[in-house]
């Protein structure tokens, strides 16, 4: 009876209390995560079979809708590792279960004082770029531009 | 009060896909329990609805269903719960999940008690008994080790709140963990090698991923989880 679709659903539909949704979150932070290394394994294996396309990849990653992506692939990091830790104490601390629910909060709450500040950064270092970019800031870069060499 | 039940139904023999029957019940006491409203919609307004219960007093462990979208007894689930004080109510019940749904709120628990039956449940000690003939005895220290988990009713309710037993069926599940904890802990039986052989395999307690669902969901207040990251202890140490 058990299906992939089955378990996608009712992980969303399932009335799970703080740990269930912090599973939830592990898992998406954890298959964003995933998405990014794959595309950034790919991406930099360029760099030594078509430079060119390698160079072409750093300037789409800086192009501004692909740079903001950014932002929610930190927050990804950051909650999948400190939701990681909880999870190992746990396991590693059974007497410690009692205090779950509060360690989802704490890992919320470490997870939010940590991100913010670097959410802030990277978008007001993002914006120093563009502003440097001049006109050109949204332009998609084309492929044309990178020449095979 | 007034009690809008949305239960999900399902015949076999009529239907291609389950559905949503929906029953209006009036004159509700806030201290009824799911398991009366169901009793009421079966002897009352439609005598097709097929569901498992037998004591009615969370004992036996037969009316393990989904309430308001997570897994609890029907029998021990009171309205006043589930409704925030207004005149009206909607109440939503389900099968459990990942078993195999029979007929309406019905799911065939075999491949949940071939689970339980794999962990060997049973006390198992082939050394000859005390020189006295009586029973072994334990100490007060050493019977409280495995208390919590003697507790067990095999009603489901932790097994099909949890999303590894949705994502694989041959997943041991909490239940049956639970229940190899129970003996693994007891200080007379000398079966843990071969209990530790079954939850220490692919689909033992490594596929848990400590969600708390199960500890939620147990109607018998089991610390669940508790209980499963201690067999992994055991597992990681070797030492009980």
């Amino acid at each position: 009876m058990s299906t992939l679709a089955l378990t996608i659903r009712e992980s969303i539909r399932y009335r799970g209390r703080s740990g269930h949704w912090s599973w939830v979150a592990h898992r998406i932070s954890g298959l964003a995560i995933l998405l990014f290394l794959t595309i950034h394994v790919w991406d930099t294996a360029n760099a030594h079979f078509y430079p060119h396309l390698y160079e072409w990849f750093v300037d789409i990653f800086k192009w501004p809708p692909i740079a903001l992506g950014e932002i929610p692939l930190m927050a990804a990091v950051l909650y999948h590792a400190f939701n990681g830790i909880r999870i190992s104490i746990l396991d590693f601390k059974p007497e410690l279960w009692k205090h779950q629910q509060r360690s989802t909060q704490i890992t919320w709450g470490l997870f939010l004082v940590i991100f913010i500040p670097i959410a802030i950064v990277m978008f007001i270092t993002m914006i120093q770029h563009w502003q440097h970019m001049g006109d050109a800031w949204m332009q998609f870069p084309r492929l044309s531009d990178y020449p095979p060499r | 009060m007034q009690v809008n039940l949305r239960i999900r139904r399902f015949n076999p023999e009529k239907d291609s896909k389950a559905w949503w029957g929906d029953y209006t019940l009036d004159d509700v006491s806030r201290n009824d329990t799911v398991l009366d409203l169901l009793n009421r919609v079966k002897w009352e307004i439609d005598g097709t609805l097929a569901l498992r219960r037998s004591c009615a007093h969370g004992v036996c462990g037969s009316d393990a269903l989904r309430i308001n979208g997570a897994n609890a007894l029907a029998c021990k689930t009171l309205v006043s719960r589930l409704s925030s004080g207004a005149a009206t109510a909607a109440i939503q019940i389900e099968p459990i999940l990942g078993l195999r749904v029979i007929k309406d709120l019905i799911v065939d628990m075999e491949p949940f008690m071939d689970h339980y039956r794999s962990v060997l449940p049973y006390f198992i000690n082939d050394s000859p008994p005390p020189a006295d003939g009586r029973e072994r005895l334990q100490s007060q220290e050493d019977r409280a080790r495995f208390d919590d988990t003697t507790k067990c009713i095999l009603c489901a309710c932790c097994t099909t709140s949890c999303p590894s037993f949705w994502a694989n069926e041959k997943y041991v599940g909490p239940a049956a963990i639970v229940q190899a904890h129970r003996f693994i802990y007891d200080s007379r039986d000398e079966g843990a090698a071969d209990r530790l052989k079954v939850v220490g395999d692919t689909f033992g307690v490594w596929r848990c991923r400590t969600n708390f669902n199960c500890t939620s969901a147990c109607p018998r207040e089991i610390e669940v989880t508790k209980a499963i990251a201690e067999v992994k202890k055991v597992l990681a140490t070797g030492e009980i």
